[in-house]
């Protein structure tokens, strides 16, 4: 029971709605790429993540200027040591220092994972792009050729194609950029497709809206959020494809090197010294980990709904 | 007084978010008798799904927590003490639930007949050919035509009011003394929600079944309930018969709902009122009345201190502090109709 | 749904002409005669004889047409390395060792993906749910012939063999003890692929509100899983399974390479590095056919499975 002393006649004085507490949920407001941005800020993994690959990609760029020994000197005499003071990832089985090695071969791969990730990102979305904006007939050819390249086996491609145009830097990437657009382009449709027919699109032109203005503010921001995501997920992808052609010996070749071909080498090593192969793959492994780890942050941070 | 079919006590649930514990439901009390319907009504958030929920053991916890203070009691047993075996027959059987899109609550890769008969196997033992021509029997209760042909087919092939049939029929499978409906008719068109409701008063009637009714809308229960329990912001604010809510609103709360119901009988014609502002965030409720920040009748004890219940009649109770007779004192009406009336 | 299927099986046998007439021009167009390639010079006659039993004498579309015409008689080719040697040999040969590993890693890694992906799900916030996360996470960020060789640094030696396969028709435990290391080096991508992806279908299931109704109907959580949950949430992973196969089989041209398997992936990576044409186009060719059959029979399945699949496509999507 209440209490009747302590309820007096001032407290049942009038007041009335009050505009500001009945309203006072209102959040200040912040664009989406704010917001988006604020939200990657606050992710810890990813922004860990992300200053790692900076870090790689600045050592990769300075490191062998940096560091005494060059990647492809062979000291003859104290081939396959274990990492010392001197040589901290040690040697391999030419006597090159495998720490120095790590950071030309990180060269290759990095180039090839983000240039591999860059074309596949131009052409997929000029693809993708106009096909879901013509639409129509143009629209259903180029899906058809889509569908076909989609059906041919990537590694196969890449192999044929790097067998024909022969082992190199140049002709590894367009093999591996060959079919690898498919992916993002078939996504950009869809995106292009959906936007059209939405409703806010709808309203946006009823309401007079310039064209430049509506592809500025409502077709770019929503299909760049994909767009990054997408492409930050295919740059391990490529590292990966390289690696693994590298690894059979159909990639990259001698002099020059990458972590694939490293760890090719150390694999048949390993029996006995393990960091030749350990050193690349622990270079292969956390880098396509950051990259993951990134995307994953990217995709929170742009799209909370696919959170799960 | 004789034992209630379902009486629910004191009922506090909350959810533990990343925000902090979020206080869906706060001591919510009511019963519900045989072949009675009780409608609760509130605006999103107020509770009253949670509260629907929490009768079925439906509140996945975590997050979910239901108070260890609350009570449930179904013909007298306390069900937030059941076994899992006990909730298994007692769901389904005892009480079913009517879910509010009937395009999410059919499983879509199992055929329509295969979902009742799913149920009456469950709680009677009976063959499935047995089960099977029940299921027929279901289908035709509930208005579907040709319902040996439409026991083959997946829920794609109906349409939202057949699947909200359907969602019927499976609540309907062992005869459940209780059956509770959460916003039935909301994800339906206005012709199909006349149906449904017709559908339920019917099975309502003929099966004596106990019906709780949860819904927005109040225009929607009015010719269903017999009584009518209004919450807002995880408290009831009212509770009386149709007649009482209707006709004797006591809660500034309820008034505002029932002036934004439009009406064609309304003679003098005045605009759908609206209800200005959002209800409280419920992760740190109010500590006076949840409804105090957008009542147009605000005093300065409603934010201050949690309102009593004031009871006007055997059945009809409100939450207000102008009910206080210190109030009356203050304004000096006799009626609190008069305070509604007059702010026209 | 028979013109979806045909239609599926037009694009497959359209996919597959197009990869076979592109090797084709391709090998044919590289450098390098096959019957220069030899260490020593070899006579005049004996040229012209070798180009005539490879039929390099007759023009190109001509090589092309009876190339397609032998290949729909099922005849593949023959090494220019090892004369006498056919395509067809090869293939029979070494194709057993491939098909074994690359069905035995897609039985494992589903059976341990989806479990721990169910699980996960049904643990949520728990142990097991970061253990899966983090299982997932490793999965997909280490190359399988790193952990190939990791397992036949720390795994092989004792038990199980450094190197080898178990031949065909050897007892149950000597298949196992020949087979095991490769083929969960092999599963390693798909065990993380899949249960990061059922982790979050289940998830994603259990969401809606026929599993609340079914909890509702009484069933017991065992029923609500194996008869709700399981069937709809196992049907989006047969879409991700098809580009998986493909992974398993460029996976198993390293893993077959590291563990001496003597299957068809590594040795067309040794024709491809020997420059064997022939036999480069008759492996190209068979592994493309085998992926595309495999995409186009899970488009298939999913359409089976999932009533609403199946309507959109009656509907003509």
């Amino acid at each position: 029971m209440q209490n009747k002393n302590e309820l007096n006649i001032e407290m049942f004085e009038r007041l009335g709605v009050d505009e500001q507490q009945s309203e006072n949920i209102v959040r200040p407001s912040m664009s989406y790429w704010q917001d988006a941005i604020r939200r990657l800020k606050q992710n810890k993994v990813a922004m860990i993540s992300l200053f790692f690959l900076i870090f790689m990609v600045i050592m990769c760029i300075v490191g062998p200027y940096i560091y005494p020994h060059p990647y492809d000197f062979q000291n003859i005499e104290i081939t396959n040591q274990p990492p010392t003071k001197e040589h901290i990832f040690g040697l391999d089985d030419l006597g090159r220092d495998i720490f120095a090695r790590i950071w030309m071969g990180g060269r290759v791969s990095l180039a090839i994972g983000v240039v591999g990730a860059v074309i596949s990102l131009v052409v997929g979305t000029i693809y993708g792009g106009i096909s879901g904006y013509c639409g129509g007939r143009v629209d259903d050819i180029m899906m058809r050729i889509l569908e076909i390249l989609v059906g041919i086996p990537y590694m196969i491609v890449v192999i044929i194609v790097s067998v024909y145009l022969g082992q190199g830097l140049h002709s590894l990437m367009i093999a591996l950029c060959l079919t690898s657009w498919t992916g993002l382009a078939r996504l950009v449709r869809g995106q292009v497709l959906e936007l059209k027919q939405s409703e806010y699109i709808m309203a946006a032109q009823a309401l007079g809206t310039p064209t430049m203005k509506i592809i500025t503010k409502h077709l770019i921001p929503n299909t760049l959020s994909v767009i990054i995501i997408n492409t930050t997920f295919s740059i391990p992808g490529f590292i990966f494809s390289e690696a693994f052609l590298s690894f059979l010996g159909l990639g990259i070749k001698p002099p020059l090197t990458s972590w694939g071909a490293m760890a090719a080498l150390g694999q048949q090593q390993m029996t006995y010294y393990p960091h030749e192969l350990i050193f690349p793959a622990i270079a292969i492994s956390i880098t396509i980990l950051a990259f993951n780890l990134l995307g994953d942050g990217l995709r929170d941070a742009f799209d909370p709904k696919l959170r799960q | 007084m004789s034992e209630h079919l379902l009486e629910v006590k004191d009922l506090k649930v909350s959810f533990h978010t990343y925000a902090g514990e979020v206080q869906a439901v706060r001591g919510v009390t009511f019963h519900v008798d045989k072949g009675e319907c009780m409608a609760i009504v509130g605006e999103s958030g107020s509770g009253k799904t949670v509260t629907s929920k929490a009768v079925l053991g439906l509140i996945a916890t975590p997050p979910g927590e239901v108070k260890k203070e609350s009570q449930i009691l179904f013909e007298g047993k306390n069900i937030l003490d059941f076994t899992d075996k006990e909730w298994r027959d007692y769901r389904g059987k005892e009480a079913a639930m009517i879910f509010q899109d009937p395009m999410t609550s059919l499983n879509p890769t199992m055929k329509v007949g295969k979902q009742i008969m799913e149920s009456i196997m469950l709680h009677n033992k009976v063959s499935k050919k047995e089960a099977r021509e029940q299921a027929i029997e279901l289908l035709r209760k509930v208005n579907i035509p040709n319902p040996e042909d439409r026991l083959n087919q997946y829920p794609y092939e109906f349409s939202g009011g057949m699947r909200q049939r359907v969602v019927i029929a499976i609540a309907l499978a062992c005869n459940p003394k209780l059956m509770i409906a959460d916003e039935p008719t909301t994800a339906l068109d206005v012709t199909i929600q006349a149906q449904i409701m017709k559908l339920l008063k019917e099975i309502q009637t003929k099966n004596d079944t106990a019906v709780v009714m949860i819904t927005h809308d109040l225009g929607v229960v009015a010719g269903m309930a017999d009584y009518i329990t209004v919450m807002y912001a995880g408290c009831i604010v009212e509770q009386g018969t149709v007649d009482e809510i209707f006709k004797d609103p006591q809660h500034p709360y309820t008034d505002a709902l029932l002036k934004a119901v439009p009406n064609l009988e309304n003679e003098n014609k005045s605009e759908l009122q609206i209800i200005p502002g959002t209800p409280p965030d419920l992760i740190s409720p109010p500590k006076g009345c949840g409804f105090a920040t957008r009542c147009k009748y605000c005093m300065g004890i409603c934010r201050e201190k949690a309102p009593e219940y004031t009871d006007s009649s055997d059945t009809h109770k409100a939450a207000c502090w102008l009910l206080h007779p210190m109030a009356k004192e203050v304004y000096g009406f006799e009626n609190i109709k008069e305070v509604f009336e007059n702010e026209k | 749904m028979v013109k979806y299927i045909a239609k599926k099986i037009g694009y497959m046998i359209v996919t597959l002409w197009i990869i076979l007439t592109v090797t084709f021009f391709l090998m044919n167009t590289m450098p390098g005669d096959p019957t220069q390639s030899s260490m020593k010079v070899l006579p005049e006659a004996v040229v012209e004889n070798l180009k005539a039993r490879w039929g390099l004498d007759k023009p190109v579309t001509e090589q092309y047409v009876i190339y397609l015409k032998n290949l729909l008689r099922g005849e593949m080719g023959e090494s220019y390395k090892t004369p006498g040697l056919t395509a067809n040999q090869v293939i029979e040969e070494r194709f057993p060792a491939s098909l074994r590993l690359g069905l035995q890693a897609v039985v494992v890694s589903l059976i341990i993906g989806l479990i721990l992906g169910i699980l996960a799900a049904f643990n949520r916030g728990k142990w097991l749910d970061f253990l899966t996360i983090f299982i997932a996470i490793l999965g997909v960020s280490i190359p399988s012939f790193v952990f190939a060789a990791l397992l036949q640094k720390y795994a092989a030696g004792g038990f199980f063999p450094i190197v080898g396969w178990a031949a065909e028709g050897s007892s149950l435990i000597e298949i196992f003890r020949g087979t095991a290391l490769p083929t969960l080096a092999a599963s390693i991508g798909g065990i993380a692929t899949y249960s990061r992806f059922m982790r979050s279908s289940v998830l994603d299931v259990l969401s809606n509100d026929y599993i609340l109704l079914a909890k509702a109907k009484g069933l017991s959580k065992f029923q609500i899983v194996t008869r709700h949950v399981l069937r709809n949430a196992i049907t989006p992973i047969i879409s991700i399974v098809a580009p998986q196969i493909a992974g398993i089989v460029t996976g198993s041209f390293v893993i077959e390479r590291i563990f001496s398997v003597p299957g068809l992936g590594r040795y067309y990576v040794e024709s491809v590095s020997g420059r064997d044409y022939p036999l480069i186009m008759a492996t190209t060719i068979f592994f493309s056919a085998i992926f595309i059959v495999c995409m186009v029979a899970m488009d298939i399945l999913y359409a089976v499975v999932d009533p609403r699949i199946r309507k959109s496509i009656i509907d003509g999507k």
